[in-house]
Parts: C-alpha cells; sequence; structure tokens
C-alpha cells in the first residue's frame, strides 16, 4: 500500500502544498486508527505477538539444557552449540556428549524456566501425572508445571514447541497460499474477460507452448517430480516451481515468437481471451475438492511424513480463497481513476498491474490472509489429531488433544492444548475482523 | 429459471471431469501393486497356486481393473516411449522399464533385454538341477526375477556379479547357464552402448480413443464400482452402504438443528442491536465460531460422558448393548439418545456461521428506505423483521446450503472418530490405518461430487431467492 502512495506521491507534491496545513490522513493511518479503537482488537493483535515471540524463541523457553553455563572452568551456550552442531559446524567434545545435563554439578547455569523438550521422555513420570498430584522429581525446578502424558512428556514443553509448529505451518503455508492467490486473482482481476487480446497466432501458439511447456517442465522431469515427493514438502515445491516456470516460460516465448505471424491477415485478427472466466473455473475446481480429504488420502500415500508436507499441501490447497477475494479487489480498481491514468500514460500492461493496481487492492486480501493462518493451523491439527500429520516424533498440540482422546479423565491433556488452540484461532480471527471492520466502518456502529 | 439450470448444469461438466481426473491420478499414484493386492485377496481363500494359474489371474484382474490399457484418451510422452509398453502386464516391470527408457531412451534395445530376461528366467525355472545345486538355482531364480524390477545400473551389475559367481560355482548351472548370462549382460551393455537420450526430448502425441484406462475407470464408478476393499476383501460401495446412514442421519439433523436454532437467533440479536443482549450474543457466537471441532468434542464428552462429573450420555458408538432385540421404536431412541453429542457437536459451528452472517445481513438491510416506509406504514416491529427484512437478507444463509449435501456425504472425520460413530468419517480414518486406498479413493470421489452438487443446489437457490442473479448472469 506503501509503495503506490510513495510513487504516486510526486505528483501530489504541488496541491499538497498549496492545500491547508492540516492534510487528509492516509488510508493508512486511518485504518490504524479505527483498528487501535478497539480494545478487545488490541488484545488479540498482543495476543498473536505473544505467540510469535513464544514461537520464535520455544527453544529458550523450553530445552531440556540450560541456556547458559559454566562446567569445569568452561563457559557454554549449550543451546546455541545444538544449533550449531545441527549444521556441522560444532562438534560435542566427549564427556560433554554423554553429560546427563539434569543431574550435571555446574559452577552456575541459567536454565529455560522449562527444563524439557517437547520429545523429552521422563521415565520416571508415565502415565500421564497431574500438575497438581505426586510427581518423582528431584526438586521443584523441575516440576511438570502442567503434567505429563501417557509416555511421560511435559505437557508445557509440548505447548511451547506446538506453538512453533502451529505457527510456522499456519504462516509459511498461508505465505505459500498468499503468493499463488495474489498472482493468479490479480491477473484474473485485471484483465477480466475484456481486457486481454491477443491475435489467433498468439493464441494458438500460446497453447502449443502450453503443451510442450508442460511436456519439458513436468513430463521429462517426471522422474525427479516423483523423488521429489518422497523427499519432503521443499523438494517437491522446488520441483513443481521448476516445472510450472519452464511450462509458462516457454509459452510466453512461443507468444512471443507468434508475432513473426502478423503478416498473415488472418492470424493477426484479435481475439479477446476470458483470462477471468478460465480463473474462475479453476478457482471452482480447487474449492470443490475436498481438502482434508484430499490431505488425509494424499498423506497416506506419501512415504515420509514431514512438516514441509503439510505446509506445501495446505499451500496448494488454499489458494484459491486469497484468489478470489483479490479478484475481486482486482475489478473494482482496475475501474479507479489512478489505473486508468497509468494506462494512459501508456504504460505495460503489467506494470500497471503489478505496480499501481495490485498494492492498492492488497489490504481486502490481509483479511483473508488472517483467516487462512487460523484455518491453517486448524487443519494441522485436525490431521494431527487423527494421526496424518506431522512425524510421529514431532509433538503438536493437535497429537496431545488426539492422545488425551484415549484418557479423558487426564484433564490436563485436554484443556491446556484447549486452550492453546481456541485463543489462538480467536484471535487469529478476531484479527481478521478487526482488520475488515477497520477497512470497511460501514458495519459497525459507532465507526 | 429453466434455462439458468440448464446452463449452470453444463458449466459443472468440465469442473466435474477435472475432479475425476485429479482423483484418477491419485488413485494412479498409489504405492504398490494393487493387481498384485486384489490377487492375494482372492488366493486368499483359494489357497496356492501354481505360477500359471496366477499369471493367468494377473492378467483377468489386470484386464478388469484396465490396468491393460493406455493411461488417458490421448498421451504426451517422449519419443522414446513406445505405445504399447501398456501391454507388459506386471506393473513393477512396467515401472522398471519405463524408468529404463527415461535413463538410456532407446527402446529396441531394452526391449530386447528385457525379452532375453524372460527367456533366461523361464529357462532357468524348467532346468532340472541336482539337489546340491538346489540353493544356488533358487537364488539365481530369485536374481533373474529381481533383475526384471530394478531399473538401476549398479543393482542390475550387482544382480550380475551374483549370479556369474553362483554359475562359477555350480557346475551344472554354469554349463547350461552361462552362455545365457553372457548374452544378458552383452545385451545391457549394448543399452548403455546405444542409448539415445535426446529421443527423450522429443515430445510425441498419440491418441488411445475410449478403450483406456481412464475411460474404463469412469465407466466403473458412474456405475457405483469402486473396486474392492484392500482390508477386509468387501467390495467398497457395500462398506459406504453400511456407513452413509450413520453419517446423512446426523448430518440431517445437524442441520435442522442448526437452522431452527440460527435463524431465530439472529433475528433476535437483529433486535436487539447494540443493547448488551446483541453484545453478549456476538461475542458467544464469536467465540463458538472459533472453537476447533475436536475441542468441543472433548469438553463436552469429559463433561457429559464421565463418571467423574456428569454420566448422561454414553461416551461411545451407536446402540446399546442388547439393543437387537429392542423393539423398532426403542431403537430408534436408542440410537438418537447415542447421535445427540455427536449432532451438537457437528451442528454448532454451523449455528454460529449461520447466525453471524444473518445479523450482518440484517443489519445492512435494516437501514434500507423500503424498511423504514414499512415502519412508516405502521407495520408491526414482527412483520418488518419477519417478512420485509429477513427475506432480503436470507442470501448469506443460502450460501451454507453449499455445505449440506457434502455433509451428508462425507461427514465429520473428526467428530465421528471421537465418538466413534460407524459412519463415512470413521471409515475414512479406518481406511487411512488400514492402507486402504480404493475406499479412501472413493470417498474422496464421492466427497468431491458432493461439493459440486452442493454448491450448484445453493446457486439455484440464490437465483430463486434473487432472481437479479439469473438475469445478471445472462
Amino acid at each position: 500500500m506503501s509503495d503506490a502512495q510513495s510513487h504516486t506521491a510526486p505528483d501530489n507534491t504541488e496541491p499538497v502544498k498549496a492545500s491547508p496545513p492540516t492534510p487528509t490522513p492516509s488510508l493508512r493511518s486511518l485504518v490504524v486508527g479505527r483498528f487501535r479503537r478497539n480494545r478487545v482488537n488490541l488484545l488479540a493483535y498482543r495476543f498473536v505477538v505473544v505467540l510469535l515471540f513464544v514461537a520464535l524463541f520455544a527453544d529458550g523457553i523450553a530445552y531440556d539444557k540450560p541456556l547458559v553455563c559454566k562446567y569445569k572452568g568452561t563457559l557454554y551456550f549449550p543451546i546455541i552449540a545444538d544449533y550449531l552442531s545441527d549444521l556441522n559446524i560444532y562438534h560435542w567434545e566427549g564427556d560433554m556428549f554423554h553429560l546427563q545435563w539434569r543431574e550435571a554439578e555446574f559452577d552456575w547455569s541459567l536454565w529455560p524456566p522449562v527444563r524439557y523438550q517437547a520429545f523429552n521422555i521422563d521415565y520416571q513420570n508415565q502415565r500421564c501425572l497431574s500438575p497438581f498430584g505426586k510427581q518423582r522429581v528431584e526438586n521443584w525446578k523441575n516440576w511438570h508445571y502442567l503434567g505429563t502424558t501417557h509416555d511421560g512428556r511435559d505437557v508445557l514443553s509440548g505447548l511451547v514447541h506446538g506453538t512453533q509448529i502451529s505457527l510456522t505451518i499456519g504462516v509459511f503455508s498461508v505465505a505459500l497460499a498468499g503468493l499463488i492467490g495474489i498472482v493468479i486473482g490479480a491477473i484474473a482481476g485485471f484483465y477480466g474477460d475484456d481486457r486481454l487480446r491477443l491475435s489467433t497466432a498468439q493464441i494458438i501458439f500460446g497453447l502449443l507452448g502450453l503443451v510442450i511447456g508442460y511436456f519439458y517442465g513436468f513430463q521429462v522431469r517426471s522422474t525427479a517430480l516423483g523423488n521429489a515427493m518422497t523427499m519432503g514438502g521443499i523438494s517437491l515445491l522446488a520441483q513443481i516451481t521448476i516445472g510450472c516456470t519452464l511450462m509458462f516460460g516457454i509459452s510466453f516465448g512461443f507468444i512471443h515468437l507468434a508475432r513473426t505471424l502478423h503478416w498473415i491477415p488472418f492470424l493477426a485478427k484479435r481475439r479477446i481471451v476470458w483470462v477471468d472466466m478460465l480463473v474462475s473455473r479453476m478457482i471452482e475446481v480447487f474449492t470443490s475438492i475436498p481438502g482434508l480429504l484430499l490431505i488425509i488420502t494424499l498423506m497416506s500415500i506419501a512415504e515420509k511424513k514431514s512438516i514441509s508436507l503439510i505446509i506445501v499441501m495446505i499451500g496448494l490447497l488454499a489458494w484459491p480463497n486469497v484468489a478470489r477475494y483479490m479478484r475481486g479487489e482486482m475489478l473494482r480498481v482496475r475501474n479507479l481513476e489512478f489505473v486508468q491514468a497509468a494506462r494512459s500514460l501508456g504504460f505495460k500492461e503489467v506494470r500497471v498491474m503489478f505496480r499501481h493496481a495490485l498494492p492498492n487492492s492488497l489490504a481486502p486480501v490481509f483479511v483473508v490472509l488472517a483467516f487462512g493462518v487460523a484455518g491453517a493451523i486448524l487443519l494441522e491439527a485436525s490431521l494431527s489429531f487423527i494421526g496424518v500429520g506431522v512425524p510421529d516424533k514431532v509433538v503438536t498440540w493437535g497429537s496431545m488433544l488426539g492422545e488425551a482422546r484415549s484418557d479423558i479423565s487426564a484433564w490436563w491433556l485436554s484443556l491446556f492444548p484447549s486452550l492453546a488452540l481456541f485463543f489462538t484461532i480467536t484471535s487469529l480471527n478476531l484479527l481478521g475482523e478487526g482488520i475488515r471492520d477497520a477497512l470497511d466502518p460501514r458495519l459497525s456502529p459507532n465507526g | 429459471m429453466l434455462k439458468y439450470i440448464i446452463r449452470r448444469l453444463f458449466v459443472i461438466i468440465p469442473t466435474m471431469f477435472v475432479i475425476m481426473v485429479v482423483s484418477f491420478m491419485i488413485s494412479r499414484s498409489v504405492p504398490g501393486d494393487p493387481i498384485q493386492l486384489e490377487m492375494e485377496e482372492q488366493f486368499a481363500r483359494s489357497g496356492l497356486l501354481d505360477s500359471k494359474v496366477k499369471d493367468a489371474a494377473y492378467a483377468e484382474i489386470s484386464h478388469k481393473l484396465g490396468y491393460d490399457l493406455p493411461i488417458f484418451y490421448f498421451s504426451l510422452q517422449a519419443m522414446a516411449f513406445p505405445d504399447t509398453l501398456h501391454r507388459i502386464l506386471r506393473l513393477p516391470e512396467r515401472a522398471s522399464l519405463s524408468k529404463l527408457i527415461s535413463t538410456y531412451g532407446n527402446w529396441n534395445e531394452i526391449a530386447a533385454y528385457f525379452q532375453l530376461l524372460k527367456q533366461v528366467g523361464k529357462k532357468a525355472e524348467t532346468l532340472r538341477v541336482p539337489p546340491e545345486e538346489g540353493a544356488s538355482h533358487l537364488e539365481i531364480r530369485r536374481a533373474l526375477e529381481e533383475l526384471k524390477w530394478t531399473p538401476k545400473k549398479e543393482e542390475i551389475c550387482f544382480q550380475f556379479d551374483l549370479i556369474d559367481s553362483l554359475a562359477a560355482q555350480n557346475a551344472m548351472l554354469g554349463e547350461n547357464l552361462k552362455t545365457d548370462f553372457q548374452m544378458l549382460r552383452s545385451a545391457f551393455s549394448a543399452i548403455e552402448a546405444n542409448a539415445t537420450t535426446w529421443k527423450l526430448y522429443v515430445p510425441t502425441l498419440s491418441f488411445h480413443g475410449l478403450g483406456n484406462h481412464f475411460h474404463k475407470w469412469l465407466v466403473r464408478l458412474l456405475h457405483l464400482d469402486f473396486g474392492i476393499s484392500h482390508s477386509d476383501h468387501r467390495p467398497v460401495i457395500d462398506k459406504i452402504k453400511d456407513a452413509l446412514p450413520w453419517t446423512m442421519f446426523m448430518g440431517f439433523f445437524s442441520f435442522a438443528i442448526s437452522y431452527c436454532v440460527a435463524i431465530p437467533v439472529g433475528v433476535y440479536s437483529v433486535r436487539k442491536r447494540y443493547q448488551w443482549q446483541d453484545r453478549v450474543m456476538t461475542v458467544g457466537l464469536f467465540m463458538l465460531n472459533s472453537m476447533p471441532t475436536f475441542v468441543m468434542a472433548l469438553l463436552l464428552m469429559t463433561l457429559f460422558c464421565n463418571p467423574e462429573y456428569f454420566q448422561i450420555f454414553p461416551t461411545s458408538g451407536v446402540s446399546s448393548d442388547g439393543s437387537e432385540n429392542w423393539s423398532f421404536f426403542g431403537r430408534v431412541w436408542d440410537h438418537t439418545y447415542h447421535l445427540i453429542l455427536p449432532t451438537l457437536v457437528t451442528s454448532y459451528g454451523s449455528i454460529a456461521f449461520v447466525s453471524r452472517q444473518m445479523r450482518v445481513g440484517m443489519l445492512e438491510t435494516i437501514n434500507s428506505d423500503y424498511i423504514r416506509t414499512a415502519r412508516a406504514k405502521g407495520l408491526p416491529e414482527n412483520v418488518v423483521i419477519w417478512k420485509h427484512t429477513l427475506r432480503n437478507s436470507i442470501l448469506p444463509v443460502i450460501t451454507n446450503f453449499a455445505n449440506f449435501l457434502p455433509a451428508l456425504i462425507s461427514g465429520s472425520v473428526i467428530t465421528e472418530t471421537i465418538f466413534s460413530v460407524p459412519g463415512m468419517g470413521r471409515l475414512t480414518i479406518n481406511s487411512i490405518a488400514a492402507f486402504d486406498h480404493p475406499t479412501l479413493l472413493a470417498i474422496f470421489t464421492l466427497g468431491a461430487i458432493s461439493t459440486l452438487v452442493g454448491v450448484l443446489i445453493s446457486d439455484i437457490l440464490y437465483a430463486i431467492v434473487d432472481p437479479r442473479i439469473k438475469f445478471s448472469k445472462e
């Protein structure tokens, strides 16, 4: 949004100087002001910030090694050292590798508030111990503040690390869905059913290019694609991206080539391409696929479960929602004066679309994105709840709730993850509604 | 009106087709050999048979399921691939061959190699050997089988070396098969030597007509033949027939409940708009809306099915022990009693959604001129709200109708799992656990179709309620 304003700013310098000293506030400040006026919105916003903080520093909050410690005269930062050893930069030396951190005698040490990792199994405290009941721990610092699960995992630590997983899946899958949805929706809305005119030659060549592009992008590389499916989400995404780039690249190349044939009058005749209709059909197809069922089916086929795979699947299924809103907003914005002005200045269509129209139609999309994060988190929790989502070793809110089902008298197992999930979803929904109301104050009584 | 419906129906056909293709593609990419699985199920009943009968059975099942046909109406593939690859019946062999082609690109050499491999395999199988060479004989036969499935060069070479060393150790085997093994090796090196990888980058388009796997699959699907379940050898359609009534029962009642509750709640909220009743309602409905299903289900279960708190409802299942002998009404009451909690759990979400939509829609219309006119005419508030406002703000409520059919068909995976209702959702979960892909795909396909039809119905209802939509689309 600010981007668009900044580059329309030079044209406005003259009138602004001439206008009275109190300039009209920008849309952004208006919206932020309206958003902040509602206390509940602020509360939700702060809660989300706290969640982000917990997700970012989950290891600093719950970890089975101290943050900082001095052991036999040497200073260690065990958590950072663990990160480095994951990256193969650092290796724990002999006796430090086998050190029993919880029992070791440090010169001094600073521990995280929770002294367990989510997957740590405390063999002395198995079979669902209540937070207020009897626990076999040496001192209160090792207490399981929110009880343990059936295997003896710490519930609080599971919550903290579950936050990380939930938000990772929510944010990244929505980022992926947003990226795809915004681009596709913007193209559909901007060109509509009337603005894209291609010559007959270009249409024929473009379609031909799509077919050939599909061949080189996907058919030739089918082995690589098949392997990527077993390697996890990121490589799958990379392969799909390469495939699509090749496919559309070849198609665009062909469309450009088609200009050489324009000396034939029949082929040079321009025709309308119904971009919006095609995209709308595509959206319809995607939305009529039952997402949860498809993901369940695909996850049962996938050889290796991984978080990145879930992210990619949710992202690839959730984009139509974003695209629909983007398209609607774009259909409105493309008729506004500043877009017309940009067009009449002779800028290229693509530039007008991405530099002028798109930044000014993003605002309503943020609403969908906020709801989308909530939806993705919920979907992940449902998947983990029925046990088809994340790998078995990973503890999430959903998987803890799934465990709670087998023992309904262990209230701490169902209550705390439920609360975490409930507050997260509620505050994300509130955030979305808050932004929507702030953007469109017609509906609120005092706006 | 009829014209609109017919046009809408035509639009749905391509969408349906694409969804079928997606579903079919997933079914083709399921790991493992579906024919083999199906065959094992047949032989689980008839006991062990020799290889010839097995081959015949394999061919028969392959033909029945359509795996012996080209995949689609047309194919776009590299020139290196022959048109006739689908005639290789054994799916693992076909997969390995196509991997070989995509590495070397020379079908003629590969076909020759494979033909030779089969001949040598047959010869090795029929060879009579002295008992002291029996173990090695078996080993060689296994290695030759293995060679048919491995497209990787290292593994092929490894098997070659194994066979050679075995042949060198055993006089009888070595004498009879030595030349064959030599020929196999040379055939494989011919593949490597004459690789034509350029052929992999030349696209060719070929048409196969109606005799293709997808078409056959589609026709079977239209006859509601979803194949045989891998978990209990029953036809998938029978399993679905067993599960569907429970889901439909729950779905129907949950929709009835949600509309009966949501519309009055929405109306009440609007009548008390911006007063404290409305505020409380709005907040409550909002929280209900963002309450995940399984959280709600667990909550209700902990509260009402737990001997420590209130044990009012049964925890799971759909009938009490011994209820088979009860009277008809007794059984119906028993099922209803068991399904109260799950139905509540499936309906609260749409209660919240619909009444919030109602409220927003009615608030938008209540300030319009014609409502003011209605009031000015002296109409009582009840009439104004129920007759004038409600009608014009019912559109968003109809949107929810699109969810009705999918909920009736595919049910709620989560709720049915928690309450152990033997409906479609539960069937899904059980199929996942048993790697029962035919059932899963059938559920997926039915779910997709019902979503599409649900959207269609809600679109038609839209057009009935609001004639402007019909005209604007024309």
